[in-house]
Protein backbone atom coordinates (compact mmCIF):
# COMPACT_ATOMS: atom_id res chain seq x y z
CA UNK A 1 0.00 0.00 0.00
CA UNK A 2 1.37 3.44 -0.93
CA UNK A 3 1.81 6.24 1.58
CA UNK A 4 -1.10 8.11 0.03
CA UNK A 5 -3.34 5.07 0.21
CA UNK A 6 -2.44 4.49 3.87
CA UNK A 7 -3.22 8.10 4.68
CA UNK A 8 -6.51 7.98 2.87
CA UNK A 9 -7.40 4.76 4.62
CA UNK A 10 -6.79 6.42 7.98
CA UNK A 11 -9.12 9.23 6.99
CA UNK A 12 -11.76 6.82 5.80
CA UNK A 13 -11.59 5.03 9.12
CA UNK A 14 -12.42 8.29 10.84
CA UNK A 15 -8.96 8.87 12.25
CA UNK A 16 -8.71 12.57 13.09
CA UNK A 17 -4.93 12.50 13.15
CA UNK A 18 -4.97 11.08 9.64
CA UNK A 19 -7.24 13.87 8.48
CA UNK A 20 -4.95 16.43 10.08
CA UNK A 21 -1.94 14.93 8.38
CA UNK A 22 -3.64 14.97 5.01
CA UNK A 23 -4.53 18.64 5.38
CA UNK A 24 -1.08 19.60 6.58
CA UNK A 25 0.63 17.68 3.80
CA UNK A 26 -1.27 19.30 0.97
CA UNK A 27 -2.52 22.64 2.27
CA UNK A 28 0.57 24.60 1.20
CA UNK A 29 0.25 23.30 -2.32
CA UNK A 30 -3.47 24.03 -2.50
CA UNK A 31 -3.14 27.42 -0.88
CA UNK A 32 -0.32 28.47 -3.21
CA UNK A 33 -2.38 27.59 -6.26
CA UNK A 34 -5.40 29.41 -4.84
CA UNK A 35 -3.43 32.56 -4.02
CA UNK A 36 -1.88 32.70 -7.47
CA UNK A 37 -5.15 32.03 -9.18
CA UNK A 38 -7.36 34.32 -7.10
CA UNK A 39 -4.86 37.02 -6.19
CA UNK A 40 -6.40 37.62 -2.75
CA UNK A 41 -5.32 35.91 0.42
CA UNK A 42 -8.75 35.87 2.06
CA UNK A 43 -10.40 34.38 -0.98
CA UNK A 44 -7.60 31.84 -1.24
CA UNK A 45 -8.14 30.75 2.37
CA UNK A 46 -11.86 30.28 1.81
CA UNK A 47 -11.33 28.32 -1.38
CA UNK A 48 -8.60 26.20 0.25
CA UNK A 49 -11.02 25.29 3.00
CA UNK A 50 -13.66 24.46 0.43
CA UNK A 51 -11.18 22.32 -1.49
CA UNK A 52 -10.38 20.16 1.53
CA UNK A 53 -14.01 19.76 2.48
CA UNK A 54 -14.65 18.48 -1.01
CA UNK A 55 -11.59 16.27 -0.84
CA UNK A 56 -12.90 14.60 2.31
CA UNK A 57 -16.36 14.24 0.89
CA UNK A 58 -15.04 12.62 -2.28
CA UNK A 59 -12.21 10.63 -0.72
CA UNK A 60 -14.11 7.41 -1.22
CA UNK A 61 -14.02 7.94 -4.99
CA UNK A 62 -10.24 8.41 -5.12
CA UNK A 63 -8.45 5.70 -7.07
CA UNK A 64 -5.63 4.32 -4.88
CA UNK A 65 -3.73 3.32 -8.00
CA UNK A 66 -3.17 6.99 -8.82
CA UNK A 67 -1.23 9.58 -6.85
CA UNK A 68 -3.21 11.76 -4.48
CA UNK A 69 -1.54 15.09 -5.30
CA UNK A 70 -2.84 15.55 -8.86
CA UNK A 71 -6.29 14.49 -7.72
CA UNK A 72 -6.34 17.18 -5.03
CA UNK A 73 -4.87 19.72 -7.42
CA UNK A 74 -7.60 18.98 -9.92
CA UNK A 75 -10.20 19.74 -7.25
CA UNK A 76 -8.32 22.92 -6.34
CA UNK A 77 -8.16 24.01 -9.98
CA UNK A 78 -11.87 23.46 -10.42
CA UNK A 79 -12.71 25.37 -7.26
CA UNK A 80 -10.50 28.28 -8.33
CA UNK A 81 -12.17 28.45 -11.71
CA UNK A 82 -15.58 28.38 -10.06
CA UNK A 83 -14.57 31.13 -7.63
CA UNK A 84 -13.26 33.27 -10.49
CA UNK A 85 -16.49 32.87 -12.42
CA UNK A 86 -18.55 33.78 -9.38
CA UNK A 87 -16.69 37.02 -8.92
CA UNK A 88 -18.39 40.20 -10.03
CA UNK A 89 -17.23 41.44 -13.38
CA UNK A 90 -15.81 44.60 -11.84
CA UNK A 91 -13.65 42.59 -9.46
CA UNK A 92 -12.35 40.42 -12.28
CA UNK A 93 -11.53 43.44 -14.36
CA UNK A 94 -9.81 45.22 -11.52
CA UNK A 95 -7.75 42.11 -10.90
CA UNK A 96 -6.73 41.98 -14.53
CA UNK A 97 -5.93 45.64 -14.69
CA UNK A 98 -4.27 45.89 -11.35
CA UNK A 99 -0.80 45.86 -12.85
CA UNK A 100 -1.45 48.76 -15.16
CA UNK A 101 -3.35 50.76 -12.57
CA UNK A 102 -0.93 50.27 -9.71
CA UNK A 103 2.41 50.69 -11.30
CA UNK A 104 2.16 53.02 -14.25
CA UNK A 105 5.21 55.14 -13.72
CA UNK A 106 6.12 53.24 -10.59
CA UNK A 107 7.72 50.23 -12.19
CA UNK A 108 11.12 51.04 -10.78
CA UNK A 109 9.83 50.92 -7.22
CA UNK A 110 8.46 47.42 -7.47
CA UNK A 111 10.58 44.37 -7.50
CA UNK A 112 10.48 41.74 -10.14
CA UNK A 113 8.50 39.23 -8.09
CA UNK A 114 5.65 41.62 -7.49
CA UNK A 115 5.64 42.53 -11.13
CA UNK A 116 5.48 38.89 -12.07
CA UNK A 117 2.52 38.43 -9.71
CA UNK A 118 0.69 41.25 -11.41
CA UNK A 119 1.54 39.93 -14.84
CA UNK A 120 0.37 36.44 -13.92
CA UNK A 121 -2.87 37.84 -12.55
CA UNK A 122 -3.53 39.39 -15.94
CA UNK A 123 -3.11 36.11 -17.82
CA UNK A 124 -6.03 34.17 -19.18
CA UNK A 125 -7.42 31.69 -16.67
CA UNK A 126 -6.12 28.54 -18.36
CA UNK A 127 -2.70 30.08 -19.08
CA UNK A 128 -2.44 31.21 -15.48
CA UNK A 129 -3.38 27.83 -14.08
CA UNK A 130 -0.95 26.09 -16.38
CA UNK A 131 1.88 28.50 -15.50
CA UNK A 132 1.23 28.22 -11.75
CA UNK A 133 1.12 24.44 -11.81
CA UNK A 134 4.30 24.31 -13.87
CA UNK A 135 6.42 26.80 -11.97
CA UNK A 136 4.94 26.81 -8.49
CA UNK A 137 3.99 23.18 -8.12
CA UNK A 138 6.72 22.02 -10.49
CA UNK A 139 4.42 19.59 -12.26
CA UNK A 140 5.43 18.28 -15.65
CA UNK A 141 3.35 19.07 -18.71
CA UNK A 142 2.01 15.51 -18.63
CA UNK A 143 0.94 15.89 -15.00
CA UNK A 144 -0.71 19.22 -15.71
CA UNK A 145 -2.53 17.63 -18.60
CA UNK A 146 -3.81 14.99 -16.19
CA UNK A 147 -4.89 17.57 -13.63
CA UNK A 148 -6.64 19.77 -16.15
CA UNK A 149 -7.93 16.85 -18.18
CA UNK A 150 -6.46 18.29 -21.37
CA UNK A 151 -4.07 16.93 -24.01
CA UNK A 152 -0.40 17.40 -23.21
CA UNK A 153 0.11 19.33 -26.43
CA UNK A 154 -2.51 21.83 -25.34
CA UNK A 155 -0.76 22.30 -22.02
CA UNK A 156 2.57 22.95 -23.76
CA UNK A 157 0.96 25.49 -26.02
CA UNK A 158 -0.63 27.26 -23.06
CA UNK A 159 2.65 27.27 -21.17
CA UNK A 160 4.61 28.84 -24.05
CA UNK A 161 1.91 31.40 -24.70
CA UNK A 162 1.83 32.27 -21.02
CA UNK A 163 5.58 32.78 -20.98
CA UNK A 164 5.46 34.93 -24.11
CA UNK A 165 2.69 37.12 -22.70
CA UNK A 166 4.48 37.50 -19.40
CA UNK A 167 7.72 38.52 -21.09
CA UNK A 168 5.87 40.98 -23.26
CA UNK A 169 4.12 42.49 -20.25
CA UNK A 170 7.25 42.73 -18.15
CA UNK A 171 9.14 44.34 -20.98
CA UNK A 172 6.33 46.75 -21.78
CA UNK A 173 6.16 47.84 -18.18
CA UNK A 174 9.84 48.57 -18.15
CA UNK A 175 10.66 46.07 -15.44
CA UNK A 176 13.24 44.44 -17.63
CA UNK A 177 14.46 45.12 -21.10
CA UNK A 178 16.58 43.38 -23.57
CA UNK A 179 19.47 45.71 -22.91
CA UNK A 180 19.85 44.03 -19.50
CA UNK A 181 20.92 40.88 -21.24
CA UNK A 182 24.10 40.57 -23.16
CA UNK A 183 24.77 37.98 -25.70
CA UNK A 184 28.03 36.91 -24.20
CA UNK A 185 30.30 35.21 -26.59
CA UNK A 186 28.33 36.16 -29.64
CA UNK B 1 26.70 32.22 -39.20
CA UNK B 2 24.02 30.31 -37.21
CA UNK B 3 24.97 26.78 -36.35
CA UNK B 4 21.34 25.55 -36.26
CA UNK B 5 18.19 26.42 -38.17
CA UNK B 6 15.44 28.61 -36.72
CA UNK B 7 13.15 25.57 -36.49
CA UNK B 8 15.74 23.67 -34.55
CA UNK B 9 16.32 26.70 -32.36
CA UNK B 10 12.62 26.91 -31.48
CA UNK B 11 12.46 23.20 -30.76
CA UNK B 12 15.50 23.28 -28.46
CA UNK B 13 14.23 26.38 -26.72
CA UNK B 14 10.83 24.77 -26.07
CA UNK B 15 12.46 21.61 -24.78
CA UNK B 16 14.67 23.58 -22.43
CA UNK B 17 11.65 25.40 -21.05
CA UNK B 18 9.64 22.21 -20.57
CA UNK B 19 12.56 20.52 -18.81
CA UNK B 20 13.18 23.57 -16.67
CA UNK B 21 16.69 23.84 -18.06
CA UNK B 22 18.53 27.05 -18.71
CA UNK B 23 17.98 28.57 -22.14
CA UNK B 24 21.35 30.22 -21.90
CA UNK B 25 23.20 27.47 -23.70
CA UNK B 26 25.99 28.02 -26.19
CA UNK B 27 24.02 26.72 -29.14
CA UNK B 28 20.93 28.80 -28.45
CA UNK B 29 22.96 31.88 -27.62
CA UNK B 30 24.97 31.66 -30.83
CA UNK B 31 21.83 31.34 -32.93
CA UNK B 32 20.14 34.19 -31.08
CA UNK B 33 23.18 36.37 -31.73
CA UNK B 34 22.94 35.76 -35.45
CA UNK B 35 19.13 35.79 -35.97
CA UNK B 36 17.17 38.89 -34.93
CA UNK B 37 13.79 37.14 -34.84
CA UNK B 38 15.04 34.23 -32.74
CA UNK B 39 16.95 36.61 -30.51
CA UNK B 40 13.68 38.12 -29.38
CA UNK B 41 12.32 34.71 -28.40
CA UNK B 42 15.49 33.89 -26.56
CA UNK B 43 15.51 37.18 -24.63
CA UNK B 44 11.84 36.69 -23.68
CA UNK B 45 12.71 33.28 -22.29
CA UNK B 46 15.60 34.81 -20.32
CA UNK B 47 13.30 37.49 -18.85
CA UNK B 48 10.73 34.97 -17.65
CA UNK B 49 13.34 32.60 -16.26
CA UNK B 50 14.86 35.42 -14.27
CA UNK B 51 11.49 36.53 -12.90
CA UNK B 52 10.40 33.02 -12.03
CA UNK B 53 13.65 32.25 -10.22
CA UNK B 54 12.60 34.43 -7.27
CA UNK B 55 8.95 33.58 -7.41
CA UNK B 56 8.26 32.26 -3.91
CA UNK B 57 5.35 30.15 -2.82
CA UNK B 58 2.78 31.85 -0.57
CA UNK B 59 2.68 30.50 2.96
CA UNK B 60 -0.76 29.47 4.18
CA UNK B 61 -2.29 31.35 7.08
CA UNK B 62 -1.72 29.87 10.52
CA UNK B 63 -4.64 27.87 11.75
CA UNK B 64 -5.89 26.86 8.35
CA UNK B 65 -5.61 23.21 9.36
CA UNK B 66 -7.68 23.74 12.49
CA UNK B 67 -10.17 25.81 10.55
CA UNK B 68 -10.61 23.09 7.95
CA UNK B 69 -10.94 20.31 10.53
CA UNK B 70 -13.37 22.38 12.59
CA UNK B 71 -15.52 22.96 9.54
CA UNK B 72 -15.33 19.29 8.72
CA UNK B 73 -16.35 18.36 12.24
CA UNK B 74 -19.20 20.85 12.26
CA UNK B 75 -20.52 19.39 9.03
CA UNK B 76 -20.63 15.88 10.40
CA UNK B 77 -21.09 16.70 14.10
CA UNK B 78 -19.16 13.52 14.95
CA UNK B 79 -15.56 13.94 13.91
CA UNK B 80 -15.00 12.74 10.38
CA UNK B 81 -17.77 12.14 7.91
CA UNK B 82 -19.59 8.94 8.60
CA UNK B 83 -19.96 8.11 4.90
CA UNK B 84 -16.20 7.74 4.73
CA UNK B 85 -16.30 5.15 7.45
CA UNK B 86 -19.23 3.50 5.74
CA UNK B 87 -17.26 3.33 2.51
CA UNK B 88 -14.41 1.47 4.19
CA UNK B 89 -16.83 -1.03 5.71
CA UNK B 90 -18.35 -1.68 2.34
CA UNK B 91 -21.64 -0.10 3.23
CA UNK B 92 -23.52 2.00 0.72
CA UNK B 93 -22.17 5.50 0.32
CA UNK B 94 -23.56 8.62 1.80
CA UNK B 95 -25.12 9.79 -1.40
CA UNK B 96 -27.15 6.64 -1.72
CA UNK B 97 -28.23 6.43 1.90
CA UNK B 98 -29.11 10.05 2.35
CA UNK B 99 -31.43 10.32 -0.61
CA UNK B 100 -34.16 8.08 0.84
CA UNK B 101 -33.96 10.10 4.05
CA UNK B 102 -34.51 13.25 2.08
CA UNK B 103 -37.42 11.60 0.34
CA UNK B 104 -38.85 10.55 3.68
CA UNK B 105 -38.50 14.05 5.02
CA UNK B 106 -40.16 15.47 1.94
CA UNK B 107 -42.93 12.89 2.25
CA UNK B 108 -43.51 13.78 5.86
CA UNK B 109 -43.66 17.47 5.00
CA UNK B 110 -46.15 16.85 2.25
CA UNK B 111 -48.27 14.71 4.57
CA UNK B 112 -48.31 17.39 7.25
CA UNK B 113 -49.18 20.06 4.68
CA UNK B 114 -51.98 17.97 3.23
CA UNK B 115 -53.35 17.25 6.69
CA UNK B 116 -53.34 20.95 7.52
CA UNK B 117 -55.09 21.76 4.25
CA UNK B 118 -57.70 19.08 4.90
CA UNK B 119 -58.38 20.37 8.41
CA UNK B 120 -58.67 23.90 7.10
CA UNK B 121 -61.04 22.77 4.38
CA UNK B 122 -63.12 20.87 6.91
CA UNK B 123 -63.39 23.94 9.10
CA UNK B 124 -64.40 26.02 6.11
CA UNK B 125 -67.02 23.48 5.15
CA UNK B 126 -68.33 23.55 8.69
CA UNK B 127 -69.17 27.21 8.30
CA UNK B 128 -72.54 28.24 6.81
CA UNK B 129 -72.56 29.07 3.12
CA UNK B 130 -75.29 31.67 3.19
CA UNK B 131 -76.29 33.40 -0.04
CA UNK B 132 -76.62 37.15 0.22
CA UNK B 133 -80.37 37.30 -0.10
CA UNK B 134 -81.19 34.09 1.70
CA UNK B 135 -82.71 34.40 5.14
CA UNK B 136 -80.68 33.41 8.14
CA UNK B 137 -81.19 29.92 9.48
CA UNK B 138 -83.63 29.46 12.28
CA UNK B 139 -80.90 28.74 14.78
CA UNK B 140 -79.22 32.05 14.13
CA UNK B 141 -82.49 33.96 14.16
CA UNK B 142 -83.63 32.40 17.38
CA UNK B 143 -80.68 33.16 19.58
CA UNK B 144 -79.85 36.79 20.05
CA UNK B 145 -76.39 36.16 21.59
CA UNK B 146 -75.34 34.38 18.45
CA UNK B 147 -76.60 37.16 16.23
CA UNK B 148 -74.79 39.67 18.37
CA UNK B 149 -71.70 37.60 18.22
CA UNK B 150 -71.82 37.63 14.43
CA UNK B 151 -71.03 41.32 14.49
CA UNK B 152 -67.88 41.47 16.54
CA UNK B 153 -66.61 44.53 14.73
CA UNK B 154 -69.45 46.70 15.89
CA UNK B 155 -69.16 45.37 19.41
CA UNK B 156 -65.48 45.97 19.30
CA UNK B 157 -65.95 49.58 18.28
CA UNK B 158 -68.28 50.18 21.18
CA UNK B 159 -65.93 48.48 23.56
CA UNK B 160 -62.96 50.49 22.40
CA UNK B 161 -64.74 53.80 22.57
CA UNK B 162 -66.08 53.22 26.07
CA UNK B 163 -62.83 53.70 27.96
CA UNK B 164 -62.54 57.23 26.53
CA UNK B 165 -64.48 59.04 29.30
CA UNK B 166 -61.96 58.33 32.07
CA UNK B 167 -59.29 59.91 29.91
CA UNK B 168 -61.40 63.02 29.47
CA UNK B 169 -62.05 63.25 33.19
CA UNK B 170 -58.38 63.10 34.02
CA UNK B 171 -58.39 59.56 35.46
CA UNK B 172 -55.04 58.02 36.36
CA UNK B 173 -53.09 56.32 33.63
CA UNK B 174 -53.42 52.92 35.37
CA UNK B 175 -57.19 53.15 35.14
CA UNK B 176 -57.03 54.03 31.48
CA UNK B 177 -54.77 51.09 30.77
CA UNK B 178 -56.99 48.76 32.76
CA UNK B 179 -60.06 49.97 30.89
CA UNK B 180 -58.33 49.52 27.57
CA UNK B 181 -57.33 46.02 28.54
CA UNK B 182 -60.86 45.20 29.63
CA UNK B 183 -62.22 46.49 26.37
CA UNK B 184 -59.74 44.41 24.44
CA UNK B 185 -60.67 41.29 26.42
CA UNK B 186 -64.32 41.99 25.80
CA UNK B 187 -63.63 42.23 22.09
CA UNK B 188 -61.74 38.94 22.26
CA UNK B 189 -64.64 37.35 24.08
CA UNK B 190 -67.04 38.48 21.41
CA UNK B 191 -64.80 37.17 18.71
CA UNK B 192 -64.65 33.82 20.49
CA UNK B 193 -68.42 33.69 20.64
CA UNK B 194 -68.60 34.51 16.96
CA UNK B 195 -66.30 31.63 16.07
CA UNK B 196 -68.26 29.26 18.29
CA UNK B 197 -71.52 30.42 16.75
CA UNK B 198 -70.10 29.93 13.29
CA UNK B 199 -69.67 26.26 14.00
CA UNK B 200 -73.26 26.10 15.30
CA UNK B 201 -74.58 27.80 12.18
CA UNK B 202 -74.02 24.71 10.07
CA UNK B 203 -77.61 23.78 9.27
CA UNK B 204 -78.91 20.39 10.29
CA UNK B 205 -79.08 17.71 7.65
CA UNK B 206 -82.84 17.92 7.38
CA UNK B 207 -82.77 21.68 6.65
CA UNK B 208 -80.09 21.60 4.05
CA UNK B 209 -82.49 20.72 1.29
CA UNK B 210 -84.73 23.69 2.07
CA UNK B 211 -82.02 26.30 1.83
CA UNK B 212 -80.94 25.61 -1.71
CA UNK B 213 -83.22 25.24 -4.64
CA UNK B 214 -81.60 22.10 -6.09
CA UNK B 215 -78.98 20.61 -3.86
CA UNK B 216 -76.86 17.74 -5.10
CA UNK B 217 -78.27 14.45 -4.09
CA UNK B 218 -75.23 13.06 -2.35
CA UNK B 219 -74.52 16.17 -0.33
CA UNK B 220 -76.51 15.59 2.88
CA UNK B 221 -74.65 12.54 4.11
CA UNK B 222 -71.36 14.12 3.15
CA UNK B 223 -72.09 17.30 5.11
CA UNK B 224 -73.20 15.26 8.04
CA UNK B 225 -69.97 13.32 7.91
CA UNK B 226 -68.02 16.52 7.95
CA UNK B 227 -70.04 17.83 10.87
CA UNK B 228 -69.43 14.65 12.81
CA UNK B 229 -65.72 14.81 12.09
CA UNK B 230 -65.30 18.37 13.21
CA UNK B 231 -67.51 17.92 16.24
CA UNK B 232 -64.54 17.17 18.57
CA UNK B 233 -62.70 20.21 17.25
CA UNK B 234 -65.74 22.39 17.79
CA UNK B 235 -66.10 21.00 21.28
CA UNK B 236 -62.48 21.75 22.10
CA UNK B 237 -62.71 25.24 20.67
CA UNK B 238 -65.84 25.96 22.67
CA UNK B 239 -64.11 24.86 25.84
CA UNK B 240 -61.09 26.97 25.08
CA UNK B 241 -63.14 30.06 24.35
CA UNK B 242 -65.30 29.51 27.40
CA UNK B 243 -62.17 29.31 29.48
CA UNK B 244 -60.94 32.57 27.98
CA UNK B 245 -64.23 34.26 28.61
CA UNK B 246 -64.30 33.05 32.20
CA UNK B 247 -60.74 34.26 32.67
CA UNK B 248 -61.73 37.82 31.81
CA UNK B 249 -62.08 39.86 35.01
CA UNK B 250 -65.42 41.28 36.10
CA UNK B 251 -64.47 44.75 34.93
CA UNK B 252 -64.17 43.42 31.41
CA UNK B 253 -67.74 42.12 31.54
CA UNK B 254 -68.86 45.39 32.98
CA UNK B 255 -67.60 47.25 29.92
Amino acid sequence: MTEDAALVRLCLEGNEQGARELVERFQSMVFAVCVRMLGQREDAEDVTQDVFLRVFRALRSWDPARPLQPWILAIAANRCRTALRQRPRDAARSSAEIGRVVSDGQADSRDLTDELDLAVAALREEYRLCFVLFYQQELSCAEIASVLNRPEGTVKTWLHRARRELAERLRRRGVVNHADYQLHGV
Amino acid sequence: MPTISCTEFSRQLAEAVERRESVNTVVLREHAGACAECRRQWLDAMIVDRAVANWTKPVPAAGLTDRILAQLASETAVGLPSPLVAAVRGEPGNDRTSRPKRRLNRGASVTVALTAICLFAMLLLGRPTRPVKVEQPEIAKGSSPVVAANTPTMQGRQAVTKPAPPARTGAPVETMVADAGSAYLHLAGNAAKAVTAATVLVPPAADTGRETAAPPRGREPWVNDVRREIAPVTHQLSHAFEFLIQAVPDRAHAT
